[in-house]
């Protein structure tokens, strides 16, 4: 289970490794897009405005340069001696194209043209019609005297709006008219038509008011307008509406074609005298925000498929080194048990050997029992490197039997005694655990071999080594100290680390694989104990614990 | 210097007997003719009665070939909707091509054509390099909605670029079907047409096939006074450009204004076929323009009070103002109606000007087959063809009154019209026939 784990584990790395970029990245491009839609969205709010500001712009133009040319016909027609008025002004709507009716208000209010017993039928109706506009002097009057920042008063009896021109266009008007007085507009309802009307009154209090043939106006507007073909105005992608107050539209242009009851993206009603009439603009909603997104989702595509890539490669690579190490420990383990067995051979021959020896050969004695502590130390490093490989596989199986610890501990020590000798080392031993208990005996003597082949190794420098055993509730503690250097406390986390070493020095003349306490702590670990590194004035204090209840 | 004298006077004497031959008489006599007659020169005396005052103008033949012809600013306005998709607007395109290629580089064209938007295809131009024009024109594509108002204002806004008095300004207006975006109905329209003809400008319509709003058109037409054609198959409309160009190149005068004075107590009643302004006894019109060989009239209804027999009076003074083509100079004619009152009804009935009557009465005809139109619309059957009926009699009745075989064969006509009536299916295409007639029989309109 911890080799499959730790691959899942690189897996999940990788994954997240692959997918916690792709997320941020996605997200802070969400943000960025959403940001930059919104800043888009308010630039093409703008740019609607602007062009709608324009519009309407271009058709105030109109009733600009309108109002002074009816300004200047007025100045002609007021300076009209009164036999020949009729007939000029007559002569006047003849020619006019905008112009299709006229009256003309004296200063008293009363009406000098059309004549009301000459008229003709078209004039006679346009008497009737305007009726409530002429006959009402005070419109006239009140206007003029009206503040000019609210400019309209409505009377809604006769579904009249009134407009005073603005005071910039008065100041004009005064430089080169002196007798006007006041002039405006007025839209009337005729006809189920809104027409307009623009007044002028003169110094003498003599008003003219000059009907404008509806139609012709809207040509002119239209005409002022852009057409269809005029691309240079950057509506390729959009379209323009003109609509009258019945929301009907008037006219059309830009490419942009416009679906039946399509919102506008853009509206903006006129300023009077086209009160109530507006401008429309249509376009596509989304045209530059899919496309950005698209790019976006490419960019994050190809950035997600270089990290996958990055990913694989990676952990094919492991995988393949994962593998060869496999086949190197798998080569170790080989190796280890092809040793073990010739070993033990040598080991029981030496035994044999020392047993047939005479007393007096001492010198022979000496070299068998340093080929028995050598081999049994061999036997140890390889049981050490072949329990490894089983913890990696997850092969120990922990085998308890009723036993004496402290017995156990004894056989194991005496095994170090004649080597710690000739190191002119001490064992000093509390025994405490004298019950017999369950524990697994191989695992015990494993560790305790580990521990005391490492302060031989690196302790012998401390002449003493103290064990104490202790039964303690469900748990047997054996504390092996030594009193050698101890280890540095920046190692002190790591000694329990597989192939760690505190000094790899190979000139300290001290050979160690490094897993010796990996695979103590591992096998404690097995037994339900563990094995820690107590902390001690001198030398190093190891702790192993196990657990002795019956399996 | 003596040497040279009689050389210079051959060459005098050459170059104006030169002019005396391309300008037969123009030079000094106006190129119109004005007359003014009652349809019955001798009425009833001691008899408040109607009478028919026939005011006619005649262009006098002239060798436009030969002669500068007027020069022309026409704006061709082409529906290029969805329903003109196919041969509608094919036919169109050649038609408007062909057309322009009769004319000349003193002549200024441009085509603008509308759907939903409009589109000035070709920008007010002198017509030199016709080809360019011409692929300009043939790029044309047909879809979208009808937008003929605009259509037709910016036909005359590219007009105004080389508007002058001394050219033949004019819309010609092709649509096959109904106005649906901006003003649609036909008194605005007319409202456009009676502006655009204060400035010199008028609109022919031509409606193709049988989509067309016919008043509309007619009322645009009239209130410029534009020619209107209904053409029923595309293939046709090459001959009506033809025809149209061919009237819009033989303009002899132009702004032709008429002011009638009633004089002697007579009260004018109403213009008949044309549009015009009635001012106690003042009638003021106004015709765009004059063509070579054409007539033009139009017939004033009048009521004059009884008078004593024997009596020799003025009726009408009529004042003519216009702009000759030919020089560039207003020029003005007048008229005068006079009306002999006698107890013999045989004097009366011999005196009759049988032309004018006849005119008088076709005018009257036509004004009640517009009435009957009117009825029809209104579902009236039986009413609109009791109206036409009841012209047919007066037609018989004055068909016999002048021996007139025009009349005769009018009253075969307005029977035919009163079938015609009947028909439900047909009545739309039936309608648009109607509408042209009455129109070209209003207007005098040369094809």
């Amino acid at each position: 289970m911890k080799h499959l784990s730790t691959q899942q584990k690189i897996k999940t790395i990788l994954i997240l490794l692959i997918a916690l970029p792709i997320c941020l990245l996605a997200w802070l491009s969400y943000q960025l897009q959403k940001n930059g839609q919104i800043v888009q969205a308010h630039q093409a709010q703008n740019l609607i405005e602007t062009r709608l500001k324009a519009v309407e712009r271009e058709l105030t133009a109109y009733f600009e340069q309108l109002e002074i040319q009816l300004r200047s016909d007025h100045q002609a027609l007021a300076k009209l001696p009164h036999s020949q008025s009729t007939s000029q002004v007559r002569d006047y709507l003849h020619e006019s194209p905008l112009i299709q009716n006229i009256f003309i208000l004296n200063s008293t209010g009363s009406l000098l043209f059309p004549p009301n017993d000459q008229a003709s039928i078209k004039e006679k109706n346009f008497i009737s019609q305007t009726k409530p506009i002429w006959n009402d002097p005070e419109l006239f009057a009140n206007l003029a005297s009206h503040d000019e920042t609210s400019p309209s008063t409505i009377d809604q009896s006769a579904q009249l709006e009134a407009y005073v021109s603005p005071i910039s266009q008065k100041k004009a008007v005064a430089s080169f008219a002196p007798s006007i007085l006041s002039s405006g507009w007025i839209s009337w309802f005729s006809e189920n038509h809104h027409r307009l009307l623009f007044w002028v009154k003169d110094s003498t209090n003599r008003v003219i008011g000059f009907d404008l043939n509806r139609m012709r106006m809207l040509s002119d507007l239209i005409n002022r307008l852009p057409d269809a073909t005029q691309l240079h105005n950057g509506l390729n992608q959009s379209a323009i509406q003109l609509l009258n107050d019945n929301s009907s539209v008037l006219y059309q242009w830009g490419q942009y074609q416009v679906a039946d009851n399509e919102q506008p993206l853009g509206t903006r009603y006129l300023s009077p005298p086209l009160a109530s009439w507006k401008v429309n603009y249509f376009s596509h909603k989304h045209t530059a925000t899919t496309s950005s997104w698209l790019s976006t989702l490419a960019g994050l595509l190809a950035f997600g498929l270089t990290l996958i890539g990055l990913g694989i490669y990676f952990y094919r690579e492991h995988q393949r080194e994962m593998q060869q190490a496999q086949q190197r420990v798998s080569f170790v383990n080989q190796v280890s048990h092809e040793l073990k067995t010739p070993l033990t051979n040598i080991r029981m021959y030496a035994e044999l050997m020392s047993e047939q020896l005479y007393e007096e050969d001492q010198q022979q004695k000496r070299y068998i029992s340093v080929i028995t502590s050598e081999s049994l130390r061999l036997s140890r490093l390889i049981e050490n490197v072949l329990n490894f490989s089983r913890a990696q596989r997850n092969a120990i199986n922990v085998n308890k039997i009723p036993g004496v610890i402290d017995e156990c501990v004894k056989n194991t020590i005496v095994a170090f005694e004649a080597t710690l000798h000739n190191k002119g080392m001490l064992f000093e031993v509390n025994y405490a655990a004298e019950k017999t208990v369950y524990f697994d005996k191989g695992i015990v003597e494993q560790v305790l071999n580990n521990l005391l082949s490492n302060a031989e190794k690196y302790a012998h420098s401390g002449k003493k080594i103290h064990i104490t055993t202790l039964l303690e509730n469900d748990l047997c503690k054996i504390t092996v100290q030594d009193y050698g250097p101890g280890i540095p406390s920046v190692a002190q986390i790591k000694i329990f680390e597989p192939f760690y070493r505190v000094s790899s020095k190979l000139t300290d003349g001290i050979s160690g694989t490094g897993i010796g306490l990996s695979i103590a702590r591992q096998l404690a670990q097995l037994h339900g104990g563990d094995l820690i590194l107590v902390a001690s004035d001198v030398g190093a204090c190891f702790q192993l614990s196990i657990n002795i209840t019956p399996s | 210097m003596n040497l040279k004298k009689p050389f210079t006077q051959l060459a005098i004497g050459f170059i104006s007997s030169l002019v005396f031959l391309t300008q037969p008489a123009s030079a000094k006599a106006p190129p119109v003719n004005l007359a003014v007659d009652l349809a019955t020169p001798v009425l009833e005396a001691e008899k408040a009665q109607k009478a028919f005052v026939k005011i006619s103008l005649t262009g006098l033949q002239q060798n436009i070939e030969k002669l500068q012809r007027t020069p022309t600013n026409i704006a061709i306005v082409l529906d290029k909707s969805g329903s003109m998709q196919g041969n509608k607007i094919r036919h169109a395109k050649e038609a408007a091509i062909m057309a322009i290629n009769q004319l000349g580089p003193q002549d200024v064209v441009s085509v603008v054509t509308y759907d939903t938007t409009v589109s000035v295809v070709v920008p007010a131009t002198k017509v030199i390099n016709k080809n360019n024009i011409a692929s300009m024109v043939r790029q044309i594509r047909a879809n979208g909605s009808t937008a003929l108002f605009a259509g037709v204002s910016k036909g005359a806004d590219e007009l105004r670029k080389f508007i002058s008095a001394n050219r033949v300004n004019r819309v010609i207006l092709l649509s096959d079907g109904l106005a649906n975006v901006g003003p649609q109905s036909p008194s605005e329209l007319g409202q456009l047409g009676a502006s655009l003809a204060k400035e010199g400008i008028s609109v022919t319509t031509i409606g193709l096939g049988l989509g067309y709003n016919e008043d509309l058109m007619t009322q645009l037409a009239g209130f410029s006074d534009g020619n209107h054609a209904f053409v029923e198959n595309a293939q046709d409309l090459a001959k009506i450009f033809q025809s149209e160009f061919g009237d819009v190149l033989s303009v002899i005068a132009q702004e032709v204004n008429i002011e009638i004075h009633c004089i002697n107590g007579v009260r004018p009643l109403r213009i008949l076929g044309r549009e015009g302004e009635v001012i106690g006894n003042k009638v003021r019109t106004r015709l765009n323009q004059l063509y070579s060989t054409q007539e033009k009239y139009l017939i004033l209804e009048v009521e004059i009070p009884p008078s004593k027999a024997g009596q020799q009076k003025d009726i009408a003074a009529v004042q003519v103002k216009y702009n000759n083509m030919l020089n560039k100079k207003q020029e003005q004619l007048s008229g005068l109606a006079i009306a002999r009152f006698s107890q013999s009804k045989k004097e009366v009935a011999e005196s009759i000007n049988k032309k004018a009557y006849e005119d008088s009465v076709e005018q009257v005809v036509n004004a009640a087959s517009i009435k009957a139109i009117q009825l029809r619309d209104e579902g009236n059957i039986p009413a609109a063809k009791a109206a036409l009926k009841q012209s047919a009699d007066y037609l018989a009745e004055e068909s016999k009154r002048v021996d007139s075989e025009k009349l005769r064969v009018q009253q075969e006509e307005v029977l035919d019209d009163a079938t015609a009536l009947e028909s439900e299916a047909d009545w739309n295409k039936n309608r648009k026939r109607l509408k042209e007639k009455q129109y070209k029989r209003a207007k005098q309109q040369s094809y």
